[in-house]
């Protein structure tokens, strides 16, 4: 049923964009078909094919698991959690505060997760402080060496 | 014998060295995701103002082979493709590091590189006034129907998955509709009122997001699993066997020839090459099953067709003066700026320098394979640092390289979103080729489309020219239903089979 579910929420997502393609402006001079043209074509045969998909998969009578829920458990929804917390806070805490930060806890659960304990205060150190110079080294050869502007938040660095 | 003077001139000490310092420039620029020839190029332009034309293309060319070449080490040892042109390289490169296989693969990948890259040179050198002239002759309907037809062999990457293959192909394409209309420049398309959309989604930040990251995320959840051991030969030299050369030659030479059109073409360039010689090279393999389980014929191809992209990107640039690519246009200002104006006056008024550019290409790739060849060992130790440490750690190199190609954040948000659509994607059996091909062709087959529209009037006016155009769209059509009718079959023998 996963599968389903997934063709569900993809024919709902292309109802809504097939019914936004129709606010497309008309332009009088573009003699190719008009900017609507071409997303309504690929969108009405991305209906049939997923409508088509979702019959075989009920003809079918097979009962598979969702296998895309395996994302929200464990160590999975901890990295896709932190990675997304990372990205939502880049632009005020600036990438090398939310970069370490996403670094040294990824390190240090997925440690954990492997190993059954952190070990010692010194021993998250000797796995934390690395990442943290690797961050602020990378930031000074993209920003520096290859003028790439990377965020640098509410520290202005 | 012109062409072994042309190598004299370029092997002198100085020259080497820029090649050199270019190549390996190229390689981590073309290794590391988000960075690029073009930027590769755009930062080492400057150093090359007070140099001549011979070392100033030396240390440009040098860089251009080798960030083409360089995407292969990440995407066959972490199913990262460095550069689009590396995605197909993905498919099987990958399978064959979770095979233990990682050496072969590279070795098989740096070889045919190599392969690709010299074949095409001596394209450039044989058939460079025949082939800008075919360039120059192809007009949007020929773009289209060729652009279509590469799209349609689409069909031969999803065997037993026709349907799933098509839908991910439709989303390929539906992707690449996002933003500004390309022909009237005023409709913004999907984009609900945010300007940061209006170019749509960056090629780069697809691949990282439908690719790489779901990747990581799906080996996070499998970190305690010992992963499988590599075999590793006690050299520094890794190079393939005669004997595995001698299977691959054929598979080679036809992807080398489809690399080389397809570099002749504007705005093409290597991953539709790589995607549509691995599409081939399936078609004509005798195990065709084996590809995307780690079949080295796939990576072969799609190594020497994205390389030999170069030698042909460099006809049009050369004896036309028209750039096919970002990097075909700094080459041209590069020139420029050396007192040069590449075209067919170029060609008659300085055949030396011409020959001396080829000369600089040929070496550049033995380079690039000698280099390439000799790291083998010491970038598969990648593969052996722990799992704990390594996933964030491709992760953050991930981020950086989307933010790196239009130096803004927003692309992450939308990295994020595709993460989940490749996650969904590959879990529920679909097969995410189709869909990277339909993103890399998606534009261009609108953009021919509406150009011929808006120049013949209908698509039938369109269907009724004879050419090349018409020839390949028909094609285009009758290959996918061919395949179709040929899966069924299978389909129903293999049903007829486990009944009996």
């Amino acid at each position: 049923m996963g599968e389903f579910i997934f063709l569900s929420l993809l024919l709902v997502a292309c109802g809504v964009l097939l019914a936004i393609t129709f606010g497309f402006p008309l332009v009088q001079m573009d003699l190719s078909g008009g900017a609507r043209m071409f997303p309504q074509l690929v969108l009405g045969l991305l209906i049939v094919a997923i409508l088509a998909r979702m019959v075989i998969i009920l003809a079918s009578g097979k009962k598979e698991p969702f296998a895309f829920l395996e994302i929200f458990k464990g160590p999975r929804l901890f990295f896709i959690a932190s990675l997304f917390v990372s990205i939502v806070t880049m632009r005020w805490l600036g990438f090398m505060i939310s970069v370490s930060a996403f670094l040294v806890g990824s390190v240090n659960f997925n440690y954990w997760s492997v190993k059954g304990n952190l070990g010692g205060a010194k021993a998250i150190a000797a796995r934390s402080l690395p990442m943290v110079a690797l961050v602020v080294s990378l930031y000074f050869i993209f920003t520096k060496a290859l003028t790439v502007l990377l965020p640098a938040g509410f520290t202005g660095i | 014998m012109e062409i072994l003077q042309a190598i004299g001139a370029v092997l002198t000490v100085p020259n080497l060295v820029l090649i050199l310092a270019g190549v390996i420039v190229g390689l981590v620029f073309g290794a590391i995701p988000g960075l690029n020839t073009p930027i590769a190029i755009a930062i080492l332009l400057p150093f090359t103002f007070a140099m001549g034309v011979v070392p100033a293309m030396s240390l440009l060319l040098g860089t251009y082979m080798g960030g083409v070449a360089g995407g292969l080490i990440s995407a066959i040892l972490l199913r990262i493709p460095g550069t689009a042109a590396s995605v197909a390289t993905v498919f099987d490169g990958y399978p064959m590091t979770l095979n233990g296989r990682a050496a072969e693969a590279l070795s098989m990948g740096t070889f045919a590189s190599v392969f690709g890259g010299i074949f095409s040179a001596i394209a450039l050198l044989l058939l460079t006034p025949v082939l800008a002239s075919l360039a120059i002759a192809f007009g949007p309907w020929e773009y289209f129907g060729t652009v279509f037809f590469g799209l349609s062999l689409v069909c031969l990457l999803m065997r037993g998955r026709m349907l799933k293959g098509f839908i991910a192909t439709l989303i390929g394409v539906l992707i690449k509709t996002v933003g500004i209309d390309p022909i009237n420049g005023i409709a913004s398309r999907f984009t609900f009122g945010n300007a940061e959309l209006d170019a749509g989604f960056d090629l780069v930040v697809v691949v990282i997001g439908v690719f790489a990251l779901p990747e990581i995320l799906y080996t996070s959840g499998k970190l305690g699993d010992i992963p499988t051991p590599q075999k590793f030969q006690n050299k520094w030299f890794f190079v393939p066997t005669l004997r595995q050369i001698t299977v691959q030659l054929g598979n080679m030479i036809r992807s080398c020839v489809i690399g080389t059109i397809i570099g002749i073409l504007p705005g093409l360039g290597g991953g539709p090459a790589a995607l549509i010689a691995y599409a081939q090279a399936k078609k004509f393999s005798k195990h065709p099953d084996e590809f995307g389980k780690g079949c080295p014929d796939g990576v072969a191809a799609s190594e020497s067709a994205n390389n030999a992209t170069t030698g042909g990107a460099l006809i049009p640039m050369l004896a036309l003066g028209v750039p096919g690519d970002t990097v075909t246009a700094i080459l041209i200002g590069a020139m420029a700026i050396q007192g040069f104006t590449c075209g067919p006056l170029l060609l008659m008024q300085e055949p030396m320098l011409f020959r001396t550019l080829i000369a600089i290409v040929i070496v550049a790739n033995i380079f690039m394979f000698v280099v390439q060849a000799s790291t083998v060992k010491w970038a598969a130790k990648i593969l052996q640092m722990p799992r704990y440490f390594l996933m964030p750690l491709i992760a953050v190199f991930c981020i950086l390289g989307v933010i790196s190609v239009n130096n803004r954040v927003f692309d992450l948000f939308y990295m994020f979103a595709f993460i989940l659509l490749g996650y969904a994607l590959d879990k529920n059996g679909y097969p995410l080729a189709p869909l990277m091909l339909g993103v890399i062709l998606g534009g261009m087959v609108e953009q021919n489309l509406r150009r011929s529209l808006s120049y013949y009037g209908t698509f039938w006016d369109c269907l009724k020219l004879p050419s090349v155009g018409t020839l390949f769209f028909i094609l285009g059509i009758v290959f996918p239903l061919i395949s179709v009718i040929g899966n069924a079959r299978e389909q129903m023998r293999l049903r007829r089979a486990s009944a009996a």
